[in-house]
């Protein structure tokens, strides 16, 4: 009786794996296409602060302030600016900063290139947030690559 | 949804400039900024894209800025920058819209 239990479970068990195994292969070859490009933005990224309570010379430098209001009541008007307090030589300078979100339809809150004759690398703008969040801008120096600055925002209305 | 209608640009600089100091300029521009994701609530059609794609920003005929915009910046944008003024010269601002419309602004800027 003991076997013939086991046998069945057996059976059942490589079946169901194999079923399994299928509907995955066949889910996978289907899906992808549509469940990725949400959150394909979230590959581009930059060095963060290793303490951000105290943040090396390096890190001051270069991680880009990203000033938020703490609440939106409307997310389809939210103000930010983001700004890095890096010198602006003609050898050494913020080359662009990249605001981006990745909870949102679309990720990309735009990609600003700058050059020594702004002075300094400063944004400031109205952006559309669908839900509470941590946005992110990278900057990207010259000489010491990207860096990567963030804030948290609670939404109270979305607005994409 | 009440069409908007796409005007210039408009600026804003600082009244008083010293040279060398860094101000910060201004430009709003009425768009709708469309992502062509949204459908129209009572309709149910899909609202065709149109929005800004690019702002440039020449300093005295030299390009300082290039913007990559998209529309996940809110309806009517306004966009604030820096920029060093060296000079007097004028600043212009181009952006272009995703149905090939350019609309460009400037403004004289004097430094004292």
């Amino acid at each position: 009786m003991n076997s013939i239990k086991n046998s069945i479970k057996e059976g059942l068990s490589r079946r169901t794996f194999l079923k399994t195994a299928a509907l995955i292969g066949l889910i996978s070859s289907i899906i992808p296409d549509i469940l990725i490009p949400k959150r394909l933005l979230a590959d581009e990224s930059g060095r963060k602060a290793v303490d951000p309570k105290k943040l090396t010379p390096e890190e001051a430098m270069h991680i880009p302030t990203v000033d938020l209001p703490l609440i939106a009541e409307d997310g389809s008007l939210v103000p930010i600016i983001v700004s890095v307090n890096h010198p602006m030589e003609s050898d050494h300078y913020i080359k662009s900063i990249y605001i981006l979100d990745d909870l949102s339809a679309i990720p990309s809150k735009g990609l600003y290139r700058f050059t020594p004759a702004n002075g300094e690398a400063y944004i400031s703008t109205r952006i559309k947030l669908a839900e509470s969040t941590k946005v992110r801008a990278i900057a990207e120096c010259n000489k010491h690559g990207k860096w990567e600055g963030s804030a948290d925002i609670k939404v109270t209305v979305g607005g994409c | 949804m009440a069409m908007i209608e796409t005007q210039k640009p408009k600026m804003r600089i600082p009244s008083d400039i010293k040279k060398g100091s860094i101000i910060e300029i201004k430009v709003k521009i009425n768009h709708p900024m469309e992502s062509g994701l949204r459908k129209d609530r009572e309709t149910k059609k899909t609202i065709p894209k149109h929005t800004l794609e690019k702002m440039l920003v020449y300093y005295g005929g030299e390009q300082i800025s290039d913007f990559d915009i998209s529309p996940g910046l809110s309806e009517n944008p306004l966009i604030g920058f820096k920029v060093k003024a060296v000079k007097s010269a004028p600043l212009k601002v181009s952006m272009t819209c995703s149905e090939g419309n350019k609309f460009e602004e400037a403004v004289d800027i004097k430094v004292s």
